[in-house]
């Protein structure tokens, strides 16, 4: 099974966009991408952001934990389940590692990224969900397809733009 | 594409579990599992109705596969609508009886077509 | 890279140019005059991982454009996807092909995990429903196709068309190449686009074109490519220049493949 993840560049600068914005307190931005479900050949999980909602300013919440760069109210999660269960959309917290190169979900990320996607699939199972990270120049994806309890990395991102991006675990690096 | 209530609702009687899907500018109408005219092999089938001017006809009925009728109808296809393959038959409708027509009399008049 | 490097010569392409070229999944629907020359210029160029769709087999009347197929081919009755396989490893040994010797229709799956999908094919029904799932699926869908017409006694007019359709752009209807019309006058012939005129050096020409659209749209060497793209090529004139039809294009996005019906079709109940 594998995961290839597919959105149009507008999008993906608006996402990039929004999460480089600062926050009048907390040290990173969160939002929340919405997608839509394709199936390929070989089980390979076809997934479509298509929207992006970044989570409105007076959702968040001060903490003090240093090792947590932004924490979110639960009306911010409940009105993201809310949409999974109208639209049967994959949801996918999108936050930025302001950094070059690849980013990696910090042990934070992991601890509390289940449990959010826990919630997701129980609005809508037959759909994706997961995590969506980016960097200055890259991004990665943990999702969990339909009913999975464990995530997978998403094999392939492409930005559709120009130019077209390809972003994700199976890049090929050239020959030198 | 926008279409009367009262039509939609009548759809929904005479072929239950009528869904809507759009592509490519046209509206579909998916009719699972549809009876077919006596004589036809096999005897039910999904059926996707274009109620719009598509190809040059004001409306079309494709058909998940092609059926075995006394009719004997030239069919067409496969052609890819909505993720599937569907099968269409070519007969001499008068395209006159097919303005202002509602959307099961649509369905209906293709179905002349299996007789 | 050493000046004996395979792609020492298409440097300028930029740095990472080989990493995105060898990375992308290109699909190639029609293998014939046109597919064919596609197929021949991706594998020079470097591209590693393809899906071809043709149903058909070598015969003599291809041999005067079929790029890659031989007098033994035609004798054996080679598929032409074999033609394509062989032109591919033969250049880059490493490459992976996935072949289907079938209609894409048939066999649909492995067509949506392509990053780009090259359109050569006969019909305009057959490229309406191409783009419909390359829309479907936010693949870029480059299209050419090439036509000799004659009217009267005036010397034949060969003229073809290389249309980029990219997702969230005008598609090819928007772009007036698709028409109600043409479509309807086509499916009256019941389909059938009968034997086309066909020559090597104009299927070479859009096939060359259709090629550096989409090295551009992979390495963005020319920074300066504007979507949508749609060149019309006279061949009487050799010329080939973007159509009349983009100065009246409407902007805004595409009305016939809005955003939220990307994906697998999502059917609502009445």
């Amino acid at each position: 099974m594998s995961a290839h993840i597919r959105l149009l560049k507008p999008l993906y600068e608006r996402i990039l966009a929004d999460l480089q914005r600062p926050h009048p307190f907390a040290s990173e931005r969160v939002g929340f991408l919405f997608a839509r479900m394709g199936s390929g050949a070989n089980d390979t999980h076809l997934i479509f952001p298509l929207d992006y909602v970044p989570v409105p300013d007076d959702q968040y919440l001060p903490t003090t934990d240093f090792k947590i760069g932004a924490e979110i109210s639960s009306e911010a999660i409940r009105d993201t389940m809310q949409r999974v269960m109208n639209t049967g959309e994959g949801a996918f917290h999108a936050h930025l590692h302001e950094h070059l190169g690849r980013p990696r979900f910090s042990r934070v990320d992991m601890k509390d990224l289940p449990l959010l996607v826990r919630s997701f699939q129980h609005a809508c199972p037959e759909a994706s969900h997961g995590g969506f990270l980016i960097s200055e120049d890259d991004c990665m994806a943990a999702v969990w397809l339909p009913r999975q309890r464990d995530p997978i990395t998403a094999e392939k991102i492409t930005i559709v733009g120009y130019p077209l991006r390809f972003h994700g675990g199976e890049r090929y690096v050239g020959r030198r | 594409m926008d279409f009367p209530r009262d039509q939609l609702e009548e759809l929904k009687r005479l072929y239950p579990g009528v869904q809507r899907c759009d592509e490519g500018g046209f509206t579909f109408f998916l009719l699972p599992n549809a009876a077919l005219p006596e004589g036809c092999s096999p005897s039910r089938a999904d059926l996707l109705l274009c109620p719009m001017l598509r190809d040059g006809y004001p409306s079309r009925l494709f058909i998940a596969e092609r059926i075995s009728t006394l009719a004997n109808p030239n069919w067409n296809g496969p052609f890819r609508i909505l993720d599937r393959n569907w099968h269409v038959f070519s007969w001499l409708a008068d395209q006159n009886d097919q303005n202002n027509l509602r959307l099961a009399q649509m369905v209906a008049l293709h179905m002349r077509g299996l007789r | 890279m050493s000046d004996d490097d395979k792609y020492s010569r298409q440097s300028f392409l930029g740095e990472h140019a080989e990493t995105w070229i060898g990375t992308c999944v290109v699909g190639i629907i029609g293998l014939g005059g046109g597919g064919s020359h596609i197929v021949q210029q991706l594998a020079h160029i470097g591209f590693l991982r393809y899906i071809l769709y043709d149903a058909d087999i070598v015969k003599d009347h291809n041999l005067n454009r079929l790029i890659g197929a031989t007098l033994a081919d035609a004798v054996e009755n080679l598929p032409k996807i074999e033609v394509a396989r062989r032109v591919i490893l033969g250049l880059q040994s490493d490459a992976s092909v996935e072949a289907y010797r079938e209609r894409w229709q048939e066999h649909p799956e492995p067509l949506r995990r392509c990053d780009l999908i090259f359109g050569c094919v006969d019909g305009l029904a057959e490229r309406r429903e191409l783009e419909a799932c390359a829309r479907r699926y936010l693949i870029p869908y480059i299209d050419i196709g090439v036509d000799v017409h004659q009217v009267g006694a005036e010397p034949p007019q060969m003229a073809g068309q290389v249309i980029l359709s990219m997702p969230g752009e005008p598609c090819l209807m928007c772009m007036g190449f698709l028409s109600e019309t043409d479509l309807a006058r086509e499916a009256a012939r019941y389909g059938h686009a009968g034997p086309r005129p066909q020559v090597v050096w104009a299927n070479g020409v859009l096939a060359s074109t259709a090629v550096g659209i989409a090295v551009d749209l992979l390495t963005g060497w020319t920074a300066a490519l504007l979507v949508p793209v749609y060149l019309s090529y006279h061949s009487n004139l050799a010329t080939i220049k973007p159509h009349i039809r983009l100065e009246h294009l409407e902007s805004g996005t595409c009305p016939h493949y809005p955003v939220e019906q990307v994906g697998d079709p999502r059917f609502r109940k009445l």
